[in-house]
């Protein structure tokens, strides 16, 4: 039963590797905007130094924090355009198959993450290319795939949490840019957490991001590990109540 | 056995629609079943209904001797559903799109690669299997939603108005095989707005108005309880008083005689006009239909009816414009 239920996440999984290998002209449109924020944002900052990030530039600072906004944007989208037809064929013929509705929320949260990591991949290497080094040890920097995929299956979940909710299609069209830009600014990506006013620490220190971008700025960055624990544990914590939250929501869509 | 119990089960939507009003219907093993009606008659509702994609709001439905909702994941098993939208992956190739259903179904492996192409030569998309989706025509893609749905070889399947937007040959093509899977003992339920398509593939039909079964039965009973079909001629010069036909009515040049099976009674009304000097020009045949029927049993054109819900569409869409 349990191992039906894996194989069936895996086979989810599979259609969107099939689909990304068909076509992944998405992945090169969304290059573009990371590029900005690098080269432009972030050379601004950097050369003024506005945002004390202690023995790092401000670049290297920001570098995992534009990773993980790509990363976010690429997944609200794709949880949006799941949901979003809820007349669609695609959505029915899967929920008419033997697979739970809790392994379908979860398979496609974490398909949203093997499209990330096409994404990810790609702005690690126009990290590079701008001339940002990581300065901790390749196993970790490697490390930043599966933690990749962990953020984005968590903002693939906020995103058809909240596109099941919503019933018209003009709704849903607005909802992308209503999710991504709070999530995105509420977070420590940009700017560190000790800098913000404390009425916003408290909504970065629920917002799942944050933990994501911890992560990454751990891995690429500082090499410091001691709060990967608890950034796991937020993250998973996330993702499993999502998970059980929109496997009940799915069924509901219908109606 | 029944392969499909339905008793007594309504829908009502959360924006107030009632879209099934108190349907009961019982489909036995091996039939192939058509829902009849206009658009907005809550034929996809009741699909939805029976593939377990909705609850009902009241009322019983068995699926292969499985209760829902308790047996749902019972009825998954053995049901194959091809939605009435596209439901195949437009950017996957053909072979892909049933590689992942049989995956989906439980099939992996060697046992999957199989069974994709068995199916594919089956659908006749052998050829084109390697191409994208979004390339095929719509029969094709029609075709290979029904492959899709046939992975697990399912007892029961559902069509949801299969031929919709198809060229008369495309439809041709996916009725022979709607027709060859009838054949091999699949239960097949049906949605259909083409009168012509019901009576060519389905054994009984169900004419639905309003979320309502108005009757079921097969179409030749039911074309047959409309009674008759007729026969006009045409002719040049005077009709004489006394034709010598009962139920003949004259209108002006014309003479239409009513009777069952016009096509077959033809010539011998057309001897008995010529011998009571009437000089035939040209004879047209109507034949009872299943709209004939359709008026019968819902009081109002199926035609009738789609423009009407076609205009109210229009309205719809114009209201949320303004
Ligand atoms: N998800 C839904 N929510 C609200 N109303 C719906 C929904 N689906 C269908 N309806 C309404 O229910 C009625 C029956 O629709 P449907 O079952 O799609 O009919 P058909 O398939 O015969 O065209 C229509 O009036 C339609 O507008
Ligand atoms: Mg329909």
């Amino acid at each position: 039963m349990m191992l039906n239920e894996i194989k069936n996440v895996v086979t989810i999984l599979e259609l969107e590797a099939r689909r990304l290998r068909h076509d992944y002209s998405d992945i090169i449109i969304r290059s573009v905007q990371p590029i900005l924020w690098l080269v432009v944002f972030g050379s601004v900052f950097t050369n003024y130094r506005v945002i004390p990030t202690g023995e790092y530039s401000y670049l290297e600072f920001v570098a995992p924090g534009i990773l993980g906004q790509s990363v976010l944007f690429v997944s609200i989208f794709f949880g949006l355009m799941l949901v979003w037809d809820r007349e669609s064929g695609n959505l029915s013929k899967l929920l008419v198959s033997p697979t739970s509705r809790y392994t379908i929320v979860l398979g496609k949260s974490l398909s949203a993450g093997i499209r990330s990591i096409a994404q990810g991949a790609v702005v690690i290497l126009l990290i590079l290319l701008i001339g940002i080094r990581f300065r901790t040890s390749p196993l970790l920097v490697f490390l930043v795939f599966p933690a990749i995929v962990l953020i984005a299956a968590v903002s693939a979940g906020i995103s058809i949490f909240f596109t099941s909710l919503l019933k018209t299609r003009e709704r849903v069209m607005g909802i992308g840019q209503v999710l991504t830009m709070p999530l995105f600014f509420t977070s420590n990506a940009l700017y560190p957490i000790s800098m913000m006013p404390s009425w916003l620490q408290w909504i970065a220190h629920a917002n799942p991001i944050t933990y994501g971008i911890d992560i990454l700025r751990s891995f690429m960055l500082t090499g410091d590990l001691s709060g990967i624990p608890l950034d796991l544990a937020v993250l998973g914590g996330y993702l499993l109540v999502l998970t059980l939250v929109n496997g009940k929501l799915l069924q509901r869509i219908m109606e | 056995m029944s392969a499909i119990s339905i008793k007594n089960v309504s829908k009502r939507y959360s924006n107030g629609v009632l879209a099934a009003d108190g349907v009961s219907l019982e489909i036995a093993s091996g039939e192939i079943f058509g829902l009849l009606g206009p658009n907005g008659a809550g034929k996809t509702t009741l699909l939805k209904l029976l593939t377990t994609l909705i609850f009902p709001t009241s009322g019983e439905i068995e699926v292969g001797g499985f209760k829902r909702p308790r047996y749902d994941h019972k009825i998954r098993e053995i049901i194959g559903y091809v939605p009435q939208d596209i439901s195949s992956d437009a950017a996957l190739t053909g072979y892909e799109n049933i590689l992942i259903s049989a995956k989906l179904h439980g099939i992996y492996g060697s046992k999957a690669v199989e069974v994709a192409e068995n199916i594919l030569k089956r659908i006749d998309l052998w050829e084109a299997r390697n191409r994208i989706v979004r390339t095929y025509s719509g029969g094709m893609i029609r075709k290979l939603e029904i492959g899709q749905a046939m992975v697990h070889s399912p007892k029961i399947l559902f069509l949801d108005e299969p031929t919709v937007g198809l060229d008369p040959s495309a439809r041709k093509q996916v009725w022979a095989h709607i027709q060859k899977l009838h054949e091999e003992g699949i239960t097949i339920l049906m949605t259909t707005h083409y009168m012509e398509e019901a009576d060519a593939l389905c054994g009984r039909i169900a004419m639905m108005a309003n979320g309502r079964i108005a009757v079921v039965d097969s179409p030749a009973n039911l074309k047959k309880s409309v009674g008759q079909g007729c026969i006009v001629f045409k002719t040049a010069g005077k009709i004489p008083e006394n034709i010598g036909v009962e139920d003949a009515r004259v209108n002006g040049d014309s003479v239409t005689v009513y009777c069952c099976s016009p096509s077959e009674e033809l010539p011998r009304y057309l001897r008995i006009l010529e011998n009571a000097g009437c000089s035939v020009s040209s004879v047209e045949i109507k034949e009872t239909t299943l709209d004939d029927a359709f008026m019968k049993y819902v009081g109002r054109r199926m035609v009738e009816m789609e423009q009407w819900s076609a205009t109210r569409r229009i309205r719809r869409v114009a209201r949320r414009l303004e």
